[in-house]
């Protein structure tokens, strides 16, 4: 059961109806039962990895605390609450690395960081020991999140789940959690799903020049709204039960430097490695060669993460590059800057930084989206040698599953989608700002979002709706 | 008094979004369903105007509203009869029109046709995908009721619903078609449309096909086939030895019980299809046998008009069919006069007809005289019977039909001569290679030829050729 298939529309209903209408106290195990439910309608299977590496992470940091209460030398309690850590760690990404690269299981990449995260924060005495199974069971489960997350920490979600009037009904939860759910289903059955005829046209042709650079571009808003998009639905579905989940993207594309690009894309990964592998590997503190190693091992470890091909490893290290030469090149920049004047015109200097921005990790998504390294390649080299500008208007480009007007309609929206980054670029909240209008307005708006999802997205029975990209990481 | 304000305050929002939402669905259902051609609009128009009691009601498919002409049958039986047949009425539609009729009329008389094609496998799988459009045809112009909502709900699987329910879902592949729209949009503007009239005119070649509104839901149908008979080029399997299918068992029971629940007379009818169609089935006594078994179990009398002896219904002439299946005005004229006076009789306990029927179709075919009743000129992909020791590569050059006369007579009869020329200027013959076996004439030249072939059946004991047809390649 994917968040789009009509399952999903039958399951989620029915869990909320029944999660407000039982008693407080049993809700959350309600919410156990649905969460495994939802998981384990992929496979029975997934459900016992996920029980494994549940029951294994959770005892292990009850006994990490327990040492802390019962091994009063320091040294000998560090010693063993590191073999510990160790053990949970080879453990943990064990798993991961059976799951991932020997036998798949949907998900298996982000419970695993999430429950080291939680380990490691016990470690850090950053986070208790969670001692009701049920509940850390449910925080590793928490079907928005299972499959693609949002990684989620326990000082967030975990807390969450401790107060129990989290769990009490609010109207403005539900509304704001269906709103942006709708708002995820229009990224992902409107824009990526569209998108993705194009791109996919293109990338299995292996055409060169601008339809290679045109499906690139595309491929990069589809990325994105196929990740936002799922990330936004659990949101919104986790709100709807009353509980806050991690904002996974924050406007990346509107991002000046590929640094804050990452700092804005996929946060909860990214923030992940920053706590867990960054800065425990000296960060940014130890000299800048040791910055530029820990920088380039954070995003080959990001690029193993996603898959094992050479091309992620590609990936993983042109984005590390990125950051290096960024910083790097910085005092040149700015010169460069200054002496063409553009630090008396802002806008349009930033303007140029974004744009440059958007080129560079458009680059690297070639390598992410192609079949292989030496597609990639080709890819690239194509696009400069069949260059042909005439593309743009003579109808071609039209030629790849979506026709000129819905290629214009396609525009429009992703004008849309932009429209709402900027706003949230400058913490100008589309819900906040229609907290303020009409109710007529407000309410004749949602109407019009659900329909617009129904009208233009591309679902149903003569589409093969893809399930979300992040379901293969 | 707060939770009556918070409750009023909610429901005046739910109203608002519903009627947007509903807006939206009947501006886009305008815009894109296209049932300016459709007959099922008119008659159903016709029913809901209706202002006299319905006596007797005849259900079935596209034949019954060919054949059965109710304003003949006022006259015969001085009754108010109306035929409420659509294209390819499935059992489960015949249930809910039925429902539908009686809930302003009393009805007292149910004539339902039973058709091989609408409830053997194939159309007979009721919920299948394939199936479910025919009703949705029917189900759009129903009016809102809770008969009209139990048959969307048990149409089809859960997954299907939003196209049961949203019409205009099913013209997604239209969606950014805008001369579709506009087509769409200007035949709704006419007086036809707006009138609930039906006339629709189909052209093949230079022919003039003329189908119009009768009366009580009878189609006017002008025409005779096309070329010197019948002659069809899709495949048909032979009807298996109990060929309804459970689906279509389960709805003509819940159609037995609501006529008994409500004391309508129900009578199985079999209207007239051509011997064509059901010589070249084959097997049409599979489908007799098991209607006459379920007719004796039930209790229901049961006439099948395919089965009357030439003597008293003889509609054996081409002059009286528009193609196959349908009887044109000329032939319902002879067979609606001929079934009312039948059914008079019946039901007056006259014995005038007691030995109107075969127990047979075979036994009915039989005892005809020879006949050639059409040509099956369908693709085969036998190639090694034709050309012995053709490579796997010579097969993709060549493009093989094969030729079978549609006939009750042996080989030894029958003369078919075939002639193949291709389309350029001078129409000079195609080489092509001949090969004969039983009655089957296979016929291969290459596929890279374009051209006709054109098929002549005769009995070597007439002079004249009765069938012909031919076939672009």
């Amino acid at each position: 059961m994917t968040t789009t298939s009509f399952k999903f529309l039958i399951f989620f209903p029915i869990v909320v109806l029944a999660y407000y209408i039982i008693p407080k106290r049993y809700r959350q195990i309600w919410l156990l039962v649905a969460s495994y439910y939802f998981y384990m309608s992929w496979d029975v299977k997934y459900g016992l990895v996920l029980l494994a590496v549940t029951t294994v992470t959770w005892s292990g940091a009850i006994l990490m605390e327990w040492l802390d209460g019962h091994v009063t030398e320091d040294r000998r309690r560090d010693s063993l609450k590191k073999l510990c850590v160790a053990a949970l760690g080879a453990a943990v990404f064990g798993a991961l690395f059976c799951c991932k690269y020997i036998v798949f299981v949907a998900g298996i990449s982000f419970y695993t960081l999430q429950s080291f995260g939680y380990i490691m924060d016990v470690y850090h005495g950053k986070a208790q020991a969670e001692r009701n199974f049920l509940r850390y069971a449910l925080f590793l489960s928490f079907f928005p999140t299972v499959v693609s997350g949002p990684i989620e920490r326990s000082t967030t979600l975990l807390r969450q789940f401790r107060y129990k009037e989290r769990t009490a009904f609010r109207m403005e939860n539900v509304k704001q959690g269906l709103c942006m759910m709708l708002w995820g289903y229009f990224l992902k059955l409107v824009l990526a799903e569209r998108i993705a005829i194009f791109v996919n046209a293109v990338y299995d042709q292996n055409r060169g020049g601008l339809y290679a650079i045109v499906a690139t571009m595309l491929y990069a808003v589809q990325i994105y709204c196929d990740f936002a998009g799922y990330s936004t639905l659990a949101m919104g579905a986790g709100k709807v039960l009353g509980y806050s989940l991690t904002e996974n993207f924050d406007a990346p594309y509107l991002a000046p430097t590929v640094s804050e690009f990452w700092r804005r894309w996929h946060r909860s990964l990214t923030g992940w490695f920053r706590d867990y592998i960054y800065i425990p590997l000296g960060g940014n503190r130890k000299g800048k060669i040791r910055k530029y190693m820990n920088i380039m091992i954070v995003f080959l470890i990001s690029g193993i993460w996603h898959g094992d091909g050479w091309k992620y490893l590609i990936w993983g290290g042109l984005n590390g590059f990125y950051q290096m030469a960024g910083d790097v090149l910085m005092p040149l920049r700015k010169k460069l800057a200054r002496g063409f004047g553009m630090d008396r015109i802002g806008k349009v200097h930033r303007v140029l930084q974004i744009v440059a921005t958007f080129v560079l990790i458009d680059i690297t998504w070639i390598f992410f989206r192609a079949e292989s390294t030496g597609r990639a390649l080709r890819m690239i080299r194509g696009m400069i040698t069949e260059f042909r500008i005439s593309v743009l208007w003579d109808g071609s480009l039209y030629t790849f599953g979506i026709g000129q007007t819905e290629f214009i309609f396609l525009l429009l929206a992703i004008v849309l989608l932009a429209v709402v980054d900027y706003l949230h670029y400058h913490r100008r909240y589309v819900l906040d700002l229609m907290k303020n209008w009409h109710w007529t307005v407000r309410t004749c708006l949602c109407a019009c979002m659900l329909m617009s999802v129904i009208i233009f997205g591309v679902y149903g029975v003569n589409y093969d709706v893809g399930t979300f990209i992040y379901f293969a990481f | 008094m707060m939770w009556v304000h918070s409750f009023i305050s909610l429901f005046k929002r739910a109203a608002l979004f519903v009627t947007v939402v509903a807006v939206v669905i009947e501006t886009m259902n305008y815009l894109y369903v296209d049932d300016t051609d459709e007959f099922a609009r008119y008659m159903l128009h016709e029913l809901y105007e209706e202002d006299d009691n319905i006596d007797r009601l005849y259900l079935g498919s596209s034949h019954v509203f060919c054949g059965i002409d109710p304003l003949i049958l006022d006259h015969i039986n001085g009754e108010n009869n109306f035929n409420l047949s659509t294209g390819t009425q499935q059992l489960i539609t015949s249930y809910y029109l039925l429902k539908e009729a009686d809930k302003k009329h009393e009805i007292d008389r149910v004539y339902l046709d039973l058709y091989y094609n609408c409830t053997a496998a194939g159309l007979g799988n009721l919920h299948d995908y394939q199936s479910i459009p025919y009703s949705w045809i029917v189900l759009h112009q129903m009016k809102p009721s809770i008969n009209k909502l139990s048959y969307m709900l048990n149409l089809s699987n859960p997954e299907y619903y939003y196209l049961t329910f949203l019409a205009f879902t099913r013209y997604k592949e239209k969606l950014f078609d805008l001369d579709y729209v506009s087509t769409v949009v200007n035949a709704k503007q006419s007086e036809i449309w707006k009138n609930y009239e039906y006339r629709h005119v189909a052209r093949v070649d230079d022919r003039e096909y003329v189908m119009q509104n009768g009366e009580k839901g009878f189609r006017i149908y002008h025409g005779t086939p096309e070329y010197g008979g019948f002659y069809r080029t899709d495949q048909e399997a032979p009807l298996s030895e109990n060929p309804i299918t459970p689906e279509s068992l389960e709805y003509l029971q819940k159609i037995v019980e609501y006529c008994k629940e409500h004391e309508i007379a129900l009578t199985w009818i079999g209207c007239p299809i051509s011997d064509y169609q059901l010589v070249r089935n084959g097997a049409y006594d599979n489908f007799v046998r098991q209607v006459s078994e379920l007719a004796k179990e039930y209790d229901i009398p049961y006439y099948d008009f395919n089965l009357c002896r030439r003597e008293y219904l003889d509609l054996s002439r081409k002059e009286y069919w528009a193609d196959m299946g349908h009887l044109n005005t000329e032939g319902a004229d002879v067979f609606t006069q001929f079934l009312g006076d039948f059914l008079l009789a019946e039901e007056a306990g006259e014995d005038t007809y007691r030995e109107c029927f075969y127990d047979s179709y075979k036994e009915k075919i039989r005892d005809s005289q020879e006949a050639i009743y059409g040509l099956e000129i369908t693709k085969f992909s036998d190639y090694e019977r034709c050309i012995p020791g053709i490579s796997e590569e010579e097969k993709d050059e060549y493009v093989i039909y094969k030729v079978r006369p549609v006939t009750n007579v042996g080989i030894e009869k029958v003369e078919v001569s075939i002639r193949v020329t291709r389309d350029d200027a001078a129409e000079s013959e195609v080489k092509a290679v001949l090969y004969r076996e039983g009655i089957d004439t296979y016929v291969a030249f290459l596929r890279q030829e374009n051209g006709t072939l054109y098929a002549e059946a005769k009995l070597k004991s007439s002079s004249v050729t009765t069938n012909w047809a031919e076939v672009e390649f």
